[in-house]
């Protein structure tokens, strides 16, 4: 099972662009995801510039107040998009489709994930429904509801709910399908001598993430399609003119939106196991734990929808409820923390880009669950509630936890995926941006919040605390365009590998799961032999790298 | 005298402020705490066993469990979790239990403005800024004409939301006099970030001069509806009282034998007198049911209800052969 030295691998071993669009090789489909779905990053990207520069001071700066022939785009709209696009367009396929795709079949030393044509099929749903989104930004009325849809506010809006309703839930089946692909491919094609407990933790992760998506997401579909009915043939479900509960959407919703931000986050702490394990070079502190916790995780995420919505005026005891439930998340949260960090213990620790993001993974997203535990206080979420200190929190942990773990899987598996090596000098530069950036757009607004700033304001002008507001807004402002550059020097030195940049070892961390024994990249199959599971991923107390 | 605000929250200016802040600040501590100890275990891990440049690997530690440990981080947390659960329900049922003594202000929450309605037994008043007194429970009764609105005041750390065809209400008690900012925090569309207004705490006696100001004595038709509809009606039933219909003009004979017939300043005094002190002279026929509404309907009113009476009767809006009944 040694690092085959071939010249031919999967990259190359067809050619023309037809040899792509047509493919059912689980990596070049985790290559074609990774295009789109970092376009709509950088898409996302744009309009969270465009917000941050808005609300460098109070006033309107950059947006009209309200559209006029013109010009139709409003700070609403900028708003809406920025979160739409950033949810069911980056962050939920993120990790799972194109980390996910790559590695998993790899890591579980198997040719392809369990239905290759179907894997082929998700990335062309994902690619119609993201048509239909976009469609409905430039050829449409673009939405100006929030990511969130809430009725009856979206039911009377003027914008074009429908049709950007109607992608999302074509983007849904997406998910749903690759989730299915996933798991069907952990319960069956596991390479000989691999149980359950030999799968690196990444596995783990995706495998819970992908029983979240196949559970979930049908109910996301349900809701929109209620919606869909109600906008268009005006079926009083939502909205209280017709007969219907406008908090019921908020239910439906957030049944399925707290499971998609575990669909969200459960990847992110896949990833960092591997992460913290291999540049660490020691074995996972607590495997079973973990394993155990992203399920228990996934789990309990159905049970706390309702704590997004303690001020909507549902019943107090249901409040209750919601509270406690969400309380015993965090339980399995802060083990894996302390996990994490036990590893490290006795370890031989390599401070290279990926273990820097893993390391700022452990400071950021330890800030967005210690925030989290102020939100699920029933009485402490009152003034926290629809403010910046919400944003500031979702952000730490989507962002100070999913993308930078994202960030730092990309690096961990980028010279496997191309088999080129980026500059870690580049490498650390990019992550100090990343770093300080990232920090001061989003600790700002943990303040900003605090003193009462609401979410999803396009101007603070004429308040009491105006002027409070405005040093936090330019703080975060400056922050966001410190992120920017960082994202800007990261593209580049990426790009730069792939042209100029020396050719990776089959395993340049010395990782010992299955993905590092086969080249880099690897072969058309993988595997140049069917691999066979000797020991466990993280046995580095037992086996040295070059024996794997 | 304003509260100042700190680094970290905003001036505490209602009862509920500092009960919220103090669970704030368990849980700020304990997350510094945390926080110290995750991020300092961390960086010392990765300082200390730091890989050196150009050392090769070797096998490492195999420490792969150890239950006490494991058993304390997750006891511990858990027990906090708890602690925090259940303070922070405690000082949601302060936030939620209204007060006996509460007043009521009816809000109305529509793209994009807040409207408050104050009822008082001179009548009532409405403004778009919220004026309350101090040192008085308050108690917002609300619902939305149009979307979801919420209603938030960050100094008073209070919120809810403003839905429509259902009421939601909040209550809260101001500690100091002073103006404080007041929010739409439920995303409401265009000028969502525009319905935003001030609160106005004002001593007793500011209060009660800007409900003199802005409460506008009822018109007939609202005292009618209030006060008279259930015994006293337009088209000419008899009810528990004499209708309305034809009053004006009409001679009623009363049980002590006298009569009267209702009109010019007489007729005026007559009615102020059945408002304030019906059984003085009761019209026969009819028990003595009427109590005073000498604490409802004002002397400003009286005059209301007078001209309404009139316009009842005048000419053209009754058939003539009622005329005189």
């Amino acid at each position: 099972m040694s690092a085959a030295d071939s010249n031919t691998n999967y990259i190359n071993h067809t050619k023309g662009i037809m040899s792509w669009l047509l493919t059912v090789d689980h990596k070049r489909i985790g290559l074609m995801y990774m295009i789109v779905v970092l376009s709509a990053f950088a898409a996302g990207g744009f309009f969270a510039v465009a917000i941050r520069l808005e609300l460098f001071a109070p006033e309107m700066q950059i947006f009209p107040a309200a559209p006029t022939e013109g010009a139709s785009w409003t700070y609403n709209k900028a708003f809406t998009l920025h979160g739409a696009i950033m949810v069911f367009l980056f962050i939920i396929p993120s990790i799972p489709a194109i980390l996910g795709n790559f590695c998993l079949p790899i890591m579980l030393g198997t040719k392809d994930v369990a239905f290759p044509r179907l894997n082929l099929a998700s990335w062309y749903i994902y690619m119609i429904g993201a048509a239909i989104c976009l469609y409905a930004i430039f050829f449409g009325n673009s939405v100006d509801t929030g990511w969130t849809f809430y009725t009856p506010y979206s039911t009377s809006s003027s914008s074009s709910v429908t049709m950007m309703t109607f992608g999302v839930f074509v983007l849904g089946f997406s998910s749903i399908l690759t989730g299915m692909n996933f798991v069907v491919t952990v319960h069956k094609m596991r390479a000989p001598g691999m149980g359950w407990f030999e799968m690196p933790l990444f596995v783990w992760g995706i495998y819970a993430t992908a029983l979240i998506q196949i559970l979930a997401t049908p109910v996301l579909a349900i809701t929109l399609l209620l919606l869909i009915m109600e906008t268009t043939f005006g079926i009083g479900i939502f909205d209280p003119a017709n007969g219907g509960d406008p908090v019921l959407f908020q239910h439906f919703f957030w049944f399925y939106s707290h499971p998609a931000v575990y669909i969200m986050i459960l990847p992110g702490m896949a990833v960092m196991s591997e992460l913290i394990a291999v540049h660490s070079h020691r074995t996972i502190f607590g495997y079973k734990l973990i394993a155990y916790s992203s399920v228990a995780i996934a789990f309990l995420g159905f049970l706390v929808w309702g704590h997004h919505m303690f001020v909507s005026g549902q019943s107090e005891f249901i409040s209750l409820l919601f509270s406690f439930i969400t309380f015993l998340i965090g339980v399995p949260t802060a083990i894996k923390l302390f996990n994490w960090m036990t590893t490290m213990y006795l370890g031989q620790i390599s401070w290279n880009t990926p273990m820097l993001y893993a390391l700022c993974f452990m400071v950021t997203f330890t800030i967005g669950g210690l925030t989290g535990v102020f939100l699920g206080a029933l009485g402490m979420d009152i003034p926290l509630h629809d403010t910046y200190f919400v944003v500031a929190h979702f952000h730490y942990v989507m962002m100070g936890g999913t993308v930078i773990a994202f960030l730092g899987g990309l690096h961990h598996w980028w010279p496997k995926i191309f088999g080129k090596m980026y500059s870690e000098f580049w490498g650390k530069i990019g992550f100090v941006f990343i770093f300080l950036g990232f920090n001061m757009t989003f600790f700002s607004q943990f303040i900003l919040g605090q003193q009462g700033m609401p979410r999803r304001y396009a101007d603070y002008a004429g308040f009491e605390k105006t002027q409070l507001f405005e040093t936090y807004h330019q703080f975060s402002t400056v922050g966001s365009l410190i992120l920017a550059v960082g994202f800007i020097i990261i593209l580049i030195y990426l790009v730069h590998s792939l042209i100029a940049g020396k050719k990776a070892p089959a395993n340049p961390w010395g990782g010992l799961s299955m993905e590092w024994a086969t080249s880099s990249p690897p072969p058309a199959h993988n595997f140049l032999e069917d691999p066979v599971c000797k020991h466990g991923p993280y046995d580095y107390d037992k086996v040295r790298p070059e024996d794997i | 005298m304003e509260p100042k605000g700190t680094f970290l929250l905003p001036p505490q200016a209602s009862t509920i402020a500092p009960e919220i802040d103090a669970l704030y600040m368990f849980i700020f501590y304990l997350s510094v705490f945390f926080f110290i100890v995750i991020t300092a275990g961390t960086l010392y891990f990765a300082v200390k066993y730091r890989k050196k440049e150009g050392e090769s690997f070797s096998l490492t530690s195999g420490l792969r469990h150890n239950t006490k440990l494991e058993i304390i981080w997750s006891v511990i947390p858990t027990i906090l979790f708890m602690i925090i659960f259940a303070w922070g329900w405690k000082v949601f049922l302060q936030a939620h239990a209204i007060p006996a003594n509460a007043k009521t202000i009816h809000v109305q929450a529509n793209q994009w403005a807040w409207n408050f309605q104050y009822s008082t037994l001179k009548g009532i008043g409405n403004s778009n800024d919220l004026y309350i007194p101090v040192n008085q429970p308050i108690k917002l009764s609300m619902y939305s004409k149009d979307v979801i609105h919420s209603l938030f005041i960050p100094d008073f750390r209070v919120k809810m939301d403003a839905l429509p065809g259902r009421n939601t209400t909040l209550w809260f008690e101001a500690t100091a006099v002073g103006e404080y900012d007041l929010y739409c925090t439920e995303y409401c569309g265009l000028d969502h970030s525009r319905m935003n207004r001030t609160v106005h705490v004002l001593s007793e006696e500011d209060y009660a001069a800007f409900l003199a100001d802005v409460v506008q004595p009822r018109k007939f038709d609202e005292i009618y509806q209030a006060s008279c509809r259930s015994c006293h009606s337009l088209d000419g039933s008899i009810g528990t009282g004499p209708t309305f219909k034809g009053l004006w003009g009409r001679t009623s004979e009363f049980t002590d034998g006298t009569s009267l017939t209702i009109v010019g300043d007489v007729g005026a005094k007559y009615i102020r007198d059945s408002v304030y002190n019906p059984n003085l002279q009761r019209v026969k026929g009819f028990s003595q049911a009427m109590p005073t509404h000498k604490n409802s309907i004002t002397e400003e009113e009286i005059q209301h209800i007078v001209d309404g009476l009139k316009f009842l009767d005048q000419p053209g809006e009754q058939p003539p052969s009622e005329q005189g009944n």
